[in-house]
């Protein structure tokens, strides 16, 4: 490990990705574990994905609250509460210029057009950042169970079932399941 | 004043009942266009759309929908929707502790990533029947998947590169 962070380059980092990484919070989580812990050490892998698991069991967005973790991990309430800040605002700020100007916008040809090959990119994020997020988990030994769980998860999803009681059995089953 | 407390109220509600993605978007349909008709599906589309297409999470479509129903205080609401659960970490955080560590949390949050992924994948499903209408848009999807994996450009520059192809091909 590298050390901890300052809290301005914390909320740098955290600035950055919310400026510049589009694609959703999968894509950002990946995004944050490269920079966070394989470049600048900052985080084990193991901590970073015990906050990611509990980013995905907190309700609401889960990136945000990833973010609000990390920094209350490193600085606690001011970590926290400017980390949220820091992922939250920018994308909100852009969010509601483009609300605003929104009909005129979507009206210009040129600018569907470009949204077409967008959210084509966009599709291709979430799928890369599903792969990072399940290939550790596909090494021999725990091949079966993980593609067990990962069809369980995708099959209540299609079917349209709230996924909050899944998550929590998932999580029981994982608790007690462990060796 | 009420009005702004009551866009809060119902953002908070179905950002709490959500766990990924879209899946808030059920109880803001049901409220904000079925029973309150503040918004049309039209506007809520839009909001969803922009939600794909800013940097950060996709939920911050419901800063949108705030903006859409009253203006930029709307906005203010609905960017307080959706960090307000956010803190609910701090509470986990508190409650495990250290436990984190422990290999029967580690494996409960093993099963709860890998469900998340097949959560996730359900969403990719959905956008990609809607977004790679085209032979060329899968590819571009395909493209895009694997710069992302194979190599540090930011996704930023992907996505304008992809668009900008988008914008040559007829």
């Amino acid at each position: 490990m590298a050390g901890s962070p300052t809290l301005g380059g914390l909320l740098r980092l955290l600035l950055k990705h919310a400026a510049f990484t589009v694609g959703g919070g999968s894509v950002t989580t990946i995004a944050l574990e490269r920079d966070i812990v394989d470049d600048l050490r900052w985080l084990s892998k193991d901590r970073y994905r015990g906050l990611y698991g509990l980013a995905r069991v907190t309700p609401g967005t889960n990136i945000l609250a990833l973010v609000t973790g990390i920094g209350w991990d490193f600085y606690r309430w001011p970590g926290a509460l400017l980390g949220l800040a820091c992922a939250a605002i920018p994308g909100a700020v852009l969010a509601t210029l483009l609300a605003a100007g929104y009909e005129q916008a979507y009206g210009n040809p040129m600018v569907r057009r470009f949204l077409l090959g967008a959210a084509a990119a966009v599709c291709g994020f979430i799928a890369a950042s599903i792969w990072k997020l399940i290939s550790p988990y596909l090494g021999a030994e725990g091949r079966v169970l993980t593609l067990v769980v990962f069809a369980v998860g995708l099959g209540v999803s299609l079917l349209g079932i709230s996924p909050f009681p899944v998550i929590v059995a998932l999580a029981v089953m994982g608790y007690l399941s462990a060796r | 004043m009420t009005k702004l407390l009551v866009v809060y109220w119902t953002l908070l509600q179905s950002t709490l009942s959500s766990f990924s993605g879209l899946s808030s978007l059920p109880v803001i349909r049901h409220e904000l266009v079925v029973e309150r008709h503040w918004i049309d599906d039209k506007q809520l589309s839009a909001a969803v759309m922009i939600g794909r297409s800013t940097p950060g999470p996709m939920g911050v479509y419901v800063v949108c929908v705030g903006y859409f129903v009253a203006g930029y205080p709307g906005a203010v609401a609905g960017l307080l929707a959706l960090a307000t659960p956010a803190l609910l970490i701090i509470l986990l955080f508190r409650l495990l502790g250290d436990r984190v560590d422990d290999p029967r949390v580690k494996n409960a949050i093993r099963f709860v990533i890998i469900g998340g992924a097949g959560f996730s994948s359900a969403t990719l499903i959905g956008m990609g029947r809607s977004a790679l209408t085209a032979w060329w848009l899968a590819g571009l999807a395909a493209l895009a998947c694997g710069l992302l994996l194979r190599t540090r450009i930011a996704t930023i520059w992907i996505l304008a590169g992809a668009g900008a192809v988008a914008m040559m091909v007829n």
